[in-house]
């Protein structure tokens, strides 16, 4: 089911099993990832898919929008904006401490003049 | 060295020749014994050209109704009557019906006695069933055999100017005999092969029965009856395109070239012929061969009609062979273009503008590099000139000087000399001769015809055509297609002048949706001016519309017009999340017009991406719809 851009709650449990870093060991944290983007020229658009386990509640950064669907457990978005730069968008998953296990890759980007733009790097932080 | 030559004007030389047809008609037109005989006569319309000894004066074309009989009726006709009918060159062959008065000869009958007919109307007319077929005309391709008749007067019995072999081998492929000098005439393209010759025949009546030496005139009709018939047991004349009558004694100082009927072994058809007096040798034999082909005669401008040594089909008699006597040297490329001779691609016709420089190869050979072998500048007169090149080769080889040559083709061929003709009246010498260096001017049409150099084989010349301002629009016509509220892409319409003067132009719409650029400017000669032609499509409903763009000037084809179609298309009614799916891939419900759509208004480069999705939002108002802070829902 593809699912509009919605209001992260962070979840309690999330906060108490939040504890404890990257070690394999501790227990799952809760919480959110940020997708940010870097490139040479000011970027308008961009279409993006992020892989990895049990992504929700994907939201635009500020000042900017947002269009994703998560049906197939992939996260397919696009975010736009006057000039999208640094962190675009956030999405919230069950170990924080895994974010090593998503992977995002740019599908195509515009610039602000709305011609197709090559060179786009995004990412996928803490 | 001489520069910048000018010639007489055009005009004045056309009066020259006009003159001279019209006292040749007078003559014709004098008052005579009248049988006063009205008479409707109907055939195809035939024409000889008399062509006289030197001393023998001026020579003349002569028409005739060549009737399914055989008949040769002698008509007194003027120009203007033959133009009715397309003109004395255009009329040969024509079926037509002449209605008129008979009259006696218009020199004194004698012996030779001929009615002619005074023609008071010409027309069309249907040839009759069993009516011979029109003559072969031009283009002359192939093998066109001739049969030589040799006919001697019952008063002259054992007079032969030459032998039968010499007249078979004047026929012969070996130069210059005349198969080998039509073959390099005609760049190998036609030749006489299979032509023979007969006789000699004895004719039933003396000379005088036919020519009266006196007078001048000769009796065409009854000459080619009786030597064809003397002949007949030997020869099928509808072998033959052509027959020579050739007989044994002067025919009163002149030869005749032309064509005829003929009716005789069960055919009645159309030949080329000739009636040769005793003196004729190669050059005759080709030259009255020549007009048998349908070839007029060239000259100088001086009212002459022998004068030019660069046409077999004037007086060209330069190199003297002692078997053969005079030969003839080529025709003019106005000639061999006639005959078909001149491939289309080795002619190059002059268009107005400045500059054009080409290279002509000589005019007797096809050479290897296919440049060019005649050139054609048109004059605004409705008359053209015609450039050549002349090199000592083949039969050209005793011309009077290697040069280009050029000729002024109004009715026929006149060299154009730029000696006064109050000092010098011969088209054969250095004012006719144009060499590097030397421009020939026509300023009454704007031409001018500059000899660069030479380059072995061939000459390089430029020609210059001035013309008006002409306006041309490219494209002739401008289509926009829109959607509804989205300006389409501006677009170029290109003010081009082909002319060699400025162009002033202006240009406007008669749509308030079309716009220009400028409105009006300048393009120089040759030149062009590019204006940008855009569309407001404002609030126009979806429909299609057209305007015309009228552009005007001091151009010869001023105003000139071109069409604007405008094609407006509703916009789609599309939903943000719908789109974006598209975009991403999840769900592509999109049609190809909608993406169209989505391209032409965004970055219009082919195909639908993110940026014509943002350009969409951006268009629609929906990115100020944006997320005002981390976590915030966005229902666009």
């Amino acid at each position: 089911m593809r699912m509009r851009a919605t209001l992260v709650s962070l979840m309690a449990g999330a906060l108490i099993l939040g504890c404890g870093g990257d070690n394999p060991t501790d227990p799952p944290e809760p919480g959110e990832l940020r997708v940010t983007v870097a490139s040479g020229t000011p970027v308008g658009a961009v279409v993006l898919t992020v892989t990895g386990p049990s992504i929700t509640s994907p939201a635009a950064a500020a000042g900017n929008l947002l269009y994703h669907d998560l049906s197939d457990g992939t996260l397919h978005a696009v975010v736009t904006g006057a000039a999208i730069s640094g962190e675009i968008m956030r999405f919230a998953v069950p170990d924080v401490g895994q974010v090593a296990g998503y992977q995002v890759s740019v599908q195509e980007a515009a610039g602000t003049s709305n011609q197709p733009l090559a060179g786009v790097t995004l990412s996928v932080v803490q | 060295m001489r520069f910048d030559r000018w010639v007489k004007s055009p005009s004045r030389r056309l009066r020259h020749g006009a003159i001279v047809a019209a006292g040749l008609i007078a003559a014709h037109a004098a008052p005579t014994t009248a049988l006063a005989q009205q008479a409707s006569v109907s055939g195809r319309l035939t024409s000889i050209w008399e062509d006289p000894l030197p001393e023998r004066g001026t020579p003349r074309l002569r028409h005739f109704l060549s009737r399914h009989t055989g008949e040769m009726v002698p008509l007194r006709v003027s120009e203007s009557q033959l133009r009715a009918v397309g003109g004395a060159d255009g009329s040969t062959g024509l079926y037509v019906e002449v209605t008129g008065s008979w009259q006696g000869p218009r020199r004194t009958p004698g012996a030779s006695a001929e009615r002619e007919l005074e023609v008071s109307s010409i027309r069309y007319s249907v040839a009759p069933a069993g009516a011979f077929a029109e003559p072969q005309g031009a283009p002359i391709f192939g093998s066109q055999p001739w049969v030589t008749v040799l006919c001697r007067f019952s008063d002259y019995p054992t007079t032969e100017p030459h032998s039968l072999t010499w007249y078979q081998d004047l026929l012969g492929e070996a130069e210059p005999q005349l198969d080998h000098y039509w073959r390099e005439v005609s760049f190998d393209q036609a030749n006489v092969a299979g032509s023979v010759a007969h006789g000699w025949y004895d004719l039933p009546h003396e000379k005088a029965y036919y020519v009266n030496d006196t007078t001048g005139v000769s009796n065409l009709q009854l000459l080619k009856e009786d030597c064809s018939a003397v002949a007949d047991a030997d020869i099928y004349f509808p072998n033959y395109v052509g027959i020579n009558f050739q007989f044994n004694e002067n025919l009163a100082g002149f030869s005749w070239g032309g064509g005829s009927s003929l009716n005789i072994d069960g055919v009645s058809r159309f030949y080329s012929v000739t009636w040769m007096s005793d003196w004729a040798d190669q050059f005759v034999y080709a030259h009255e061969m020549g007009h048998g082909f349908g070839l007029d005669h060239s000259s100088g401008p001086y009212g002459q009609v022998y004068d030019s040594r660069w046409d077999v089909m004037s007086g060209a008699r330069n190199f003297n062979d002692p078997t053969y006597g005079w030969i003839g040297p080529h025709t003019i490329s106005f000639h061999k273009e006639k005959l078909g001779w001149i491939p289309a691609d080795r002619i190059y016709d002059a268009r107005v503008g400045l500059g054009q420089t080409i290279k002509l190869h000589r005019l007797a050979d096809l050479g290897i590099g296919g440049d060019y072998l005649m050139a054609r500048v048109p004059g605004s007169d409705g008359t053209h000139y015609t450039v050549e090149v002349r090199q000592f080769v083949g039969y050209d080889v005793s011309l009077p000087a290697e040069a280009v040559i050029i000729h002024h083709v109004t009715n026929r061929a006149f060299v154009v000399d730029s000696d006064d003709p109050a000092d010098n009246t011969n088209p054969n010498d250095d004012g006719a001769r144009w060499l590097p260096g030397e421009t020939f001017s026509d300023t009454a049409s704007g031409i001018t015809v500059t000899v660069d150099s030479v380059a072995g084989e061939s000459f390089v010349i430029t020609i210059s055509l001035l013309g008006p301002p002409h306006i041309v629009l490219e494209p002739a016509s401008l289509s926009f297609e829109a959607w509804q509220g989205t300006d389409p892409q501006p677009q170029t319409l290109v003010i081009r002048n082909s002319g060699t003067e400025e162009l002033l132009w202006t240009i406007a719409g008669d749509a308030a949706w079309l716009d220009f650029g400028e409105a009006s400017g300048t393009a120089a000669a040759s030149g062009s001016s590019s204006i940008p032609a855009s569309v407001s499509v404002g609030d126009l409903a979806p429909d299609t519309y057209t305007a015309t763009i009228t552009v005007s000037g001091n151009a010869d084809n001023s105003p000139r017009t071109a069409q604007v179609d405008l094609v407006i298309t509703a916009r789609p009614t599309l939903a943000a999340e719908d789109v974006a799916d598209h975009l991403m891939g999840v769900r592509t419900s999109l049609s190809t017009d909608e993406l169209e759509y989505l391209d032409d208004i965004g970055n219009d480069n082919g195909s639908f991406d993110v940026g014509d999705f943002r350009a969409w939002l951006q268009r629609e108002g929906l990115m100020s719809r944006v997320s005002p802070a981390a976590g915030e829902e966005v229902a666009p």
